[in-house]
């Protein structure tokens, strides 16, 4: 499978999951071509990765500034950004990215091909240095109405 | 006649969105519990009256599957219906809990339209459910 499929289910993906769940319709930012410049907008960012495998194996991610986070969890809850604690933040981009995963994954293959690992929490430095230092890695720069944020794909 | 759930999730967020989904869908629900995997479900289950598990396919220490599978060893436990609710779209997996014994499956992401179909199958119509689509929502309600 090639990685551009793979690529184009993750857009459907996060289309599907963040309009139907977060309330957030996303579109493509093309004015962004680089991470580390991307990164520097925002002083803090949230990330999360989840390991696959099957026919491919590889790892998806998803980077979040900080106010994108609580924007996404404070829609996700139902509950207003001020009441949020920051638990309830990371334990939705994780499960965001979960559903990301599960979506894009299934648009592959229904057979029953691939196998999701439990999503986990990782720093900012970690997925640069993954989406950065691996060759198949793939970047997609998005933004919402209101935020922004950024999913990536690695193929070990 | 009000219904006992059980909600099973590792994602504590989850658990929350599910648990508002079926406060909107004008199900008579009694008591909500919850559990952040399957071990801990069985235990709510030994210790409480519940009508309905939905439960998550993919989580740590014990699985939706096995969870289901652990259940029907029992029957008192056996007789509860279970309905999946997961990021699995693979019709395999589906099909397997499904011969496992599960009742019913609901896929993330989902509409509250989506659990409200998906538990009237299984507990029938309430009158609140019979009103047609989910539009009645409280203060803080999505």
């Amino acid at each position: 499978m090639l990685k551009e499929v793979l690529l184009t289910n993750l857009k459907t993906a996060i289309s599907d999951v963040l309009e139907t769940m977060f309330f957030q319709p996303v579109q493509i930012d093309d004015s962004h071509h680089d991470l580390k410049e991307w990164l520097s907008e925002d002083p803090h960012h949230l990330g999360a990765r989840l390991g696959f495998s099957g026919p491919i194996t590889g790892t998806c991610y998803v980077l979040v500034p900080d106010q994108g986070g609580a924007e996404m969890a404070a829609n996700f809850l139902g509950i207003e950004e001020e009441a949020l604690q920051r638990e309830q933040v990371v334990d939705t981009v994780k499960e965001a990215l979960n559903m990301i995963g599960g979506r894009m994954l299934a648009l592959c293959d229904e057979s029953g091909a691939f196998h999701l690992d439990i999503p986990e929490i990782a720093d900012t430095d970690a997925v640069s240095a993954d989406l950065l230092g691996d060759a198949e890695g793939s970047i997609l720069f998005l933004e919402t109405a209101d935020n922004r944020l950024l999913a990536g794909l690695t193929i070990t | 006649m009000a219904f006992n759930v059980l909600i099973v999730d590792d994602s504590a967020s989850m658990r929350a969105v599910i648990k508002r989904s079926i406060k909107v869908s004008g199900f008579n629900v009694g008591e909500y519990w919850e559990a952040g995997d399957g071990r801990q479900a069985l235990t709510v289950l030994k210790n409480q009256w519940v009508d309905i598990v939905l439960t998550d396919i993919n989580m740590p220490n014990m699985n939706g599957m096995e969870l289901v599978a652990e259940m029907k060893t029992d029957p008192v436990l056996g007789s509860i219906p279970v309905v999946m609710v997961t990021t699995e779209g693979r019709e395999e997996r589906v099909q397997e809990s499904m011969e496992l014994g599960a009742s019913g499956y609901i896929k993330k992401p989902f509409l509250p339209e989506d659990v409200k179909r998906t538990l009237s199958d299984i507990l029938g119509e309430t009158e609140d459910a019979e009103r047609g689509p989910v539009d009645e929502f409280e203060d803080g309600d999505f």
